[in-house]
């Protein structure tokens, strides 16, 4: 490590993996590896180890290819790489507890399969993380950066999105991690920067660290949905207004999702009420509104949406 | 077509660069190393470079990781000795196609990948894919400079090229475009204005080869609202454009000598008398489309007619008639007709 950066806060980066390319992942972290290492060069950050989960049916790293990510993270300065494959889909809010578990960093770093880092994105993360008051820092997104407004002054939003987001140890710590059993994934996100909010942290967005984000358009100018999305962000819509006491917008999005008549959304729905039924959902939080901010079907004041 | 055997696939990013303090040029290299398909050259070609801005470039480049960082190739466009920045490219590069990118420009992750795909079944044509445009703001960020987007993308249809409207449009850049190589050096010729080169090697590349649309959007160019677009001087752009088509005439590359020269300058005397023309002979042709469509109306009106006067209807309406005629067969000994 360079002498600056051995009094700086140590990191774990989280990568939970579902059926994604090696190749894909080898990619990922060479990008990640050099921007850790941009951040150690100015004294950001100290040791890092990187925590790979795989929920995928099959392992996606082969022996060989974890072998050969773990000496390339030691040749460039990380402390160490562990692979853990899951047996089973633990969803990013399971995957990302389960590793949470196994460090005891003062950050982490989670960062989907799909993305690559650019080169200043650590650094950027770790400088603004150096505020004691915020919790979760959010990366900005290329190509297609998330419409949610922040405070052009002071960066502070809504909530930070999970595809790349710096958390401070202290809050994994005080919140539990995600809330797992509410959301497989999407909106595991959004529940828990609020939560994090809720108990007086602050969730910043960093317009100036960027992470490319492998999402596309269609010839129509709409993001590309798989059906899992499709599902499960429906699910977690339904999840969210309960869980943050909105019963109202509950109803609206149910009526929504069945007068849809996607059969995911019907799914969603059927499921939501099985466990309405068994008494399986989360007691609802913050009934005065304190950090919870619904816009339509939103959970921030957007600039635009990106199906308008 | 080209006279070539086709060359085995291989790509190359030409990313034109006026200069390294381009808004977005980071996030440009950042978008080429996050491709799907790394299988490709990047060229970066800085015009007028001097040589602290090759410098500062290098820096950049040699922030990423080193499987990325190796591949791209700095060029002095100065020292290449070419016209143009995307001459220089050219060049330079061996790939079997080549590809703009601007300093606004971010590629989606399967951009190489998807050229790859197209290119190996199109036979040596060029390949036109679809730019989606999003405006941002630019602004600064402590000592950063960040850009913001304010509207959602916007991705114009699909549009097959079309000479006539190409001919009377205005200049434009070779985004979203995939080159075959061999093609665009041909067809870059002495005399074409650098604000015309991107219109002529368009129309060169389209008469010569081809262009085959993969309906997929793989490039997304950021604009800024505020900045406000030079508009087009049309004076100017006429001559330029009369310029590039005497060029590409003059060249016998892609087409006869004389072929551009008949449609320009001496059958038209400006680039609006043409456009003229060519509206009028629209508005002929969508007249021609209404009549036709007016008369193949009018003809399945009168199958289907004919049709119900066949059926079962009509049987049953002529059914005394027949009977009669049955009657006389018997007598005469034929057989009934069939109901």
């Amino acid at each position: 490590l360079p002498e600056q950066a051995r009094s700086a806060p140590a990191l774990a980066v989280h990568v939970v993996l579902f059926r994604h390319r090696e190749g894909a992942v080898t990619t990922l972290l060479r990008s990640v590896d050099r921007s850790v290492a941009d951040a150690q060069d100015c004294g950001a950050l100290g040791p890092v180890t990187f925590l790979i989960g795989d929920s995928s049916p099959a392992p996606v790293l082969s022996p060989k290819g974890v072998t050969r990510l773990q000496r390339a993270v030691v040749r460039s300065g990380g402390e160490s790489l562990a692979y853990h494959d899951f047996d089973r889909n633990r969803g990013s809010a399971g995957g990302n507890n389960d590793l949470f578990r196994r460090s005891d960093s003062d950050l982490v770093l989670i960062v989907n399969p799909d993305c690559y880092a650019s080169p200043n994105l650590v650094r950027m993360l770790c400088l603004t993380m150096e505020d004691p008051e915020v919790g979760i820092v959010e990366a900005r997104q290329v190509p297609l950066e998330h419409p949610k407004e922040f405070d052009r002054r002071s960066g502070d939003t809504s909530w930070a999105s999970g595809s790349c987001m710096l958390i401070r140890r202290r809050v994994v710590d005080r919140l539990g991690g995600f809330d797992e059993e509410s959301f497989f994934m999407y909106c595991d996100d959004v529940d828990f920067s609020w939560r994090a909010r809720l108990d007086g942290f602050r969730v910043v967005y960093q317009p100036a660290a960027c992470v490319f984000h492998d999402k596309r358009l269609d010839a129509q100018g709409q993001i590309v949905a798989g059906e899992a999305e499709v599902y499960y962000s429906a699910e977690a819509s339904l999840m969210m207004a309960w869980k943050w006491s909105n019963p109202e917008l509950l109803e609206t999005a149910r009526h929504a999702l069945l007068a849809s008549g996607a059969e995911p959304h019907r799914r969603a729905v059927e499921t939501f009420d099985v466990r309405r039924a068994d008494g399986r959902l989360p007691v609802p939080v913050d009934p005065e509104r304190q950090v919870s901010q619904f816009v339509g079907h939103d959970y921030a004041v957007h600039r635009f949406g990106y199906d308008d | 077509m080209i006279d070539q055997p086709p060359a085995p696939f291989s790509l190359a990013a030409l990313v034109i660069c006026p200069t390294v303090d381009a808004p977005g040029i980071a996030e440009t290299l950042l978008s080429l190393a996050a491709q799907t398909n790394a299988e490709f050259e990047v060229h970066v070609i800085v015009a007028e470079g001097k040589p602290s801005e090759m410098t500062a470039m290098a820096e950049l480049v040699g922030t990423f990781d080193d499987t990325f960082s190796r591949r791209v190739n700095l060029i002095d466009e100065g020292q290449i000795g070419s016209e143009t920045p995307f001459g220089s490219g050219v060049a330079r590069s061996g790939a079997s196609y080549v590809a703009a990118l601007y300093p606004d420009d971010v590629v989606f992750a399967h951009w190489a990948e998807t050229i790859a795909l197209h290119a190996r079944r199109a036979g040596g044509r060029a390949l036109s894919s679809l730019v989606a445009v999003q405006p941002v703001d630019e602004a600064k960020w402590g000592n950063e400079r960040i850009v913001t987007t304010v509207a959602r993308p916007r991705v114009p249809g699909l549009r097959a090229f079309d000479l006539f409207d190409h001919l009377g449009s205005p200049p434009m850049l070779l985004r979203g475009l995939a080159l075959p190589r061999l093609t665009v050096q041909r067809v870059l010729v002495q005399g074409v204005p650098p604000v015309a080169e991107g219109w002529a090697i368009r129309l060169a590349v389209a008469l010569s080869s081809g262009i085959v649309e993969t309906g997929e959007v793989t490039h997304l160019a950021r604009v800024v609202p505020s900045a406000g677009h030079a508009s087009v001087d049309a004076d100017a752009w006429d001559r330029d454009r009369r310029l590039a088509l005497e060029a590409l005439g003059r060249s016998g590359l892609t087409f006869g000598a004389d072929f551009l020269g008949s449609l320009w300058p001496l059958g038209y005397a400006s680039p609006s008398r043409l456009e003229a023309e060519v509206a009028q002979l629209r508005a002929h042709l969508r007249h021609a489309e209404e009549v036709g469509q007016a008369h193949a109306e009018a003809e399945i009106a009168a199958r289907r007619q004919a049709a119900e006067l066949l059926s079962s209807a009509s049987w049953k309406a002529s059914a005394p008639l027949r009977a009669l005629s049955d009657a006389v067969r018997r007598r005469r000994g034929t057989p009934p007709s069939s109901p």
